[in-house]
């Protein structure tokens, strides 16, 4: 009796483990392997197609002595935090719009709204190239023209870091708002009416019901969506790559481009893997704090 | 007629920004129907003074831009194929089985959505290139297929949660094997959440840069984000071609993005907060 059970016991684990094998396995050669082959090029001193010494923890003193490094991770900061705030405010303001919304129109105002989620990055950056272009783009010619709201044709992107920074970060937020917009407008709608209808004949007004029943019943997935945003801000590459590669004089410089540029611009691949770690390590704090608060949801 | 003031100024912020989502594919549309001459000459029209398809004429003698397309859908395609057969049987494993390696399943899964595809980007490299998988549309698809792992799996995995227990019992009683159970019932219920994975899936392998133009180096294998972006390489970039090759491009999700709305919609919004 006891030697059946544990056989039915092999053939419940046998079973499991054909479900789950095909993703260990792509798990295992996509991801752990290539994560401790990074942290051993980390401390050798490979280029491609060259035979490389094990160095120790060369490449990672250099690192924090490397103005460069520390001013990619200056940029990332900077186009994190721009990149969050904005982002947050777009989507609070086209969720609240489509949440308060009771007409026909809602559904065409979503489909608008949700529209950059279908445009390719590629597609997005090519097209705002253009429409920036300091001598033909439609940006400076409305701003000057039309609107007269400046005097003089502006660069966007190449010019001047700080207003290149600008730029990206709200070209970014153009193509990824959607995701914030429907993620609060799903949680706005979980909200039950009941404390909205008690909250009116207590005569409070809109804006007061936003802050004091909205907010607070959202704030479990407002903190789970904030930490999610901060660490999808650290993986963006394409859209900074497209349009200024990192320039001008490094103002755009992100980590993620920087490694790009060790790796397969300056064939300093050590290097690169090292300020690989180092991003890695960034990334499992936030997944920790990520993991803690979802753990507190359920 | 008139709801009340604050409805109206609902509205019209809806429209203006509506104005400024819609405005950038506008312009792309309209320029790639300005010929050269017409794109300096009158580079602020609102609509072109003479219609002229000759950017698209180009593309079509020229062909690059479909077979980079061509190019795209086979590697996203064949990916989103491998990534959602997987996820949907580690789903179904995480659903079903009790086994505390459901933990480190769980927590691989949230952390390969996480992780900074520049930061590997080098091993991966080199390990392909030591299989001679560089170049190789296989190698591409299966490392894409492994970034969109994590994701498929907790929106199947939520979704295969809700489908009753009741109904694996009974068929456990006939004589039905996990897998059958697995074919024949959970799938046919989980239509919509399959088809979500898929196309979320699909539009993510279809966008990315990063990994598709470092590890196809062969012009004659570039996939659509690496050969649009090869435009702005050169000195004087043709834009009426350019921006009629991001038209092209833009076709296939337009389209799926437009019929299939309901479905993307869905599982973004159970994919992406509830982990």
């Amino acid at each position: 009796m006891r030697s059946a059970i544990r056989f039915e016991k092999k053939k419940i684990a046998v079973e499991y483990l054909s479900f789950i094998l095909p993703f260990l396995v792509i798990i295992v050669f996509i991801f752990v392997y290539p994560i401790l082959k990074n942290i051993s090029l980390s401390f050798h001193n490979a280029r491609f197609m060259e035979k490389s010494e094990f160095i120790g923890f060369e490449n990672y003193i250099k690192l924090f002595n490397d103005k460069r490094f520390w001013n990619s991770v200056f940029v990332l900061l900077k186009y994190t935090v721009l990149y969050t705030v904005g982002i947050f405010i777009v989507g609070f303001v086209t969720s609240t719009l489509l949440n308060s919304n009771d007409s026909k129109s809602k559904s065409i105002f979503r489909t608008i709204f949700v529209l950059p989620y279908a445009i390719p990055d590629v597609v997005a950056a090519m097209v705002f190239l253009w429409i920036l272009d300091f001598q033909f783009g439609i940006a400076n010619h409305l701003l000057i023209e039309v609107f007269h709201i400046i005097d003089h044709p502006i660069h966007w992107l190449g010019a001047n870091k700080t207003t290149s920074l600008l730029t990206i970060v709200l070209i970014e937020i153009w193509r990824q708002f959607p995701l914030h917009t429907l993620l609060l407008l799903a949680s706005m709608q979980d909200v039950p009416v009941e404390l909205y209808e008690a909250a009116s004949l207590d005569g409070a007004g809109r804006i007061s019901k936003f802050f004091k029943i909205t907010i607070p019943h959202m704030s479990k997935v407002i903190m789970i969506l904030l930490t999610l945003t901060i660490i999808w801000s650290l993986r963006r590459f394409t859209m900074i790559w497209l349009l200024t590669q990192g320039g001008p004089d490094r103002g755009t410089e992100t980590i993620a481009i920087q490694i790009y540029n060790y790796v397969f611009q300056f064939n300093r691949m050590s290097y690169g893997a090292a300020i690989g770690v180092v991003l890695l390590i960034l990334t499992s704090v936030l997944l920790i704090i990520y993991m803690r608060l979802q753990k507190f949801e359920n | 007629m008139f709801k009340n003031k604050s409805f109206i100024i609902g509205i019209i912020i809806s429209l203006a920004i509506s104005v400024v989502i819609i405005f950038p594919v506008y312009w792309m549309i309209i320029v790639s129907l300005k010929n050269e001459v017409e794109l300096f000459s009158n580079p602020y029209g609102f609509f072109p003074k003479e219609w002229n398809p000759i950017g698209y004429i180009t593309n079509i003698q020229d062909n690059k831009v479909f077979i980079w397309m061509k190019n795209s859908v086979i590697v996203s395609g064949f990916a989103v194929i491998i990534s959602t057969t997987v996820s949907c049987l580690a789903a179904y494993a995480l659903s079903r089985f009790r086994f505390k390696f459901n933990k480190v399943i769980l927590a691989s899964s949230i952390s390969t959505q996480m992780i900074v595809p520049a930061a590997i980007i080098a091993p991966i490299y080199l390990m392909l290139n030591s299989i001679n998988m560089t170049n190789s549309f296989t190698g591409l698809a299966i490392v894409e297929a492994a970034f969109q792992l994590g994701f498929s799996m907790n929106v199947l995995k939520s979704f295969f949660d809700n489908v009753p227990i009741q109904l694996d019992e009974a068929a456990k009683i006939e004589g039905c094997s996990e897998f059958t159970i697995f074919k024949k019932i959970i799938l046919p219920l989980s239509k919509p959440a399959v088809v979500s994975v898929l196309l979320i899936s699909f539009f993510d392998i279809y966008n990315e840069f990063l990994y598709s133009s470092t590890l196809i180096t062969d012009i004659n294998k570039w996939l659509g984000p690496a050969g649009i972006a090869s435009n702005t390489s050169r000195v004087g970039v043709n834009w009426t071609v350019t921006l009629s090759q991001t038209v092209i491009f833009s076709v296939i999700p337009l389209v799926l993005y437009f019929t299939l709305q309901r479905n993307i919609i869905r599982g973004l919004t159970t994919g992406s907060v509830k982990g």
